[in-house]
């Protein structure tokens, strides 16, 4: 079912209705039930803790 | 722009600045560089990224589009690839995107239409598999099921199964 499913492209102006909807979205989800989901995470990245603080990781980011 | 309240300023598209340069297609917004390449839809239980046809700075304007919650909720942020600043990169790749296309189900068969690909460490190393997935992936996740935490989980390696 869900391969049967498209990604939407969004025209620039449609960012701020789109957002909207992606605002209602997180809301309705994070009416969690703790047992059953223990909590967020981040899936994306994750800086090594000794890099999380000051400005040495957004050096490390940076590029051109 | 056209002056539509709640609208970011005004401002040429922004794009990877350089297209030797790998960028995370799951990054935090106060990396240097980041853009919105994405907006996610769907539902809490099955989310949907949506993607711009021309991605932003990841401007204060356009990031108070999802308050009150986080913007990692509600956009998807690309940035210039930390690489061994972050805990997923294994020395030569990304292990979050080669976790994603182990551990989660395809999300949609056909490509979408987005603006990063030619510049996304992901599509580089993992190709269409990526992008077939790339859809479900919400940065700041409280729904996540086990695939997706396993995947998101830095001392969790490929090709171990998730965690029940």
């Amino acid at each position: 079912m869900a391969a049967a499913r498209q990604a939407p492209s969004i025209a620039l102006e449609e960012v701020t209705q789109a957002a909207f909807n992606g605002v209602l979205r997180a809301l309705d989800a994070r009416k969690i039930q703790v047992a059953k989901w223990p909590g967020p995470i981040i899936v994306g990245i994750i800086a090594w803790p000794q890099l999380q603080q000051g400005e040495l990781f957004r050096e490390m980011t940076k590029r051109g | 722009m056209d002056g539509r309240p709640g609208m970011p300023e005004s401002r040429p598209p922004a794009r990877p600045r350089d297209e030797h340069v790998d960028f995370c297609p799951s990054a935090q917004p106060e990396m240097e560089g980041a853009l919105v390449f994405g907006v996610i839809g769907g539902t809490p239980e099955h989310p949907l990224v949506g993607y711009l046809d021309q991605p932003q700075d990841a401007t204060p304007d356009l990031l108070a589009l999802a308050e009150p919650v986080e913007p990692t909720e509600v956009f998807r942020f690309a940035a210039p690839c930390a690489e061994s600043g972050c805990q997923h990169f294994d020395g030569g790749s990304c292990q979050l995107g080669r976790k994603l296309v182990q551990q989660l189900p395809l999300g949609v068969q056909r490509l979408p239409r987005c603006r990063l690909r030619p510049s996304c460490r992901w599509w580089r190393e993992q190709g269409p598999a990526a992008c077939q997935r790339c859809p479900l992936v919400v940065t700041k996740d409280f729904r996540a099921g086990p695939p997706l935490r396993a995947a998101a989980d830095p001392s969790v390696a490929a090709g171990e199964s998730s965690p029940s």
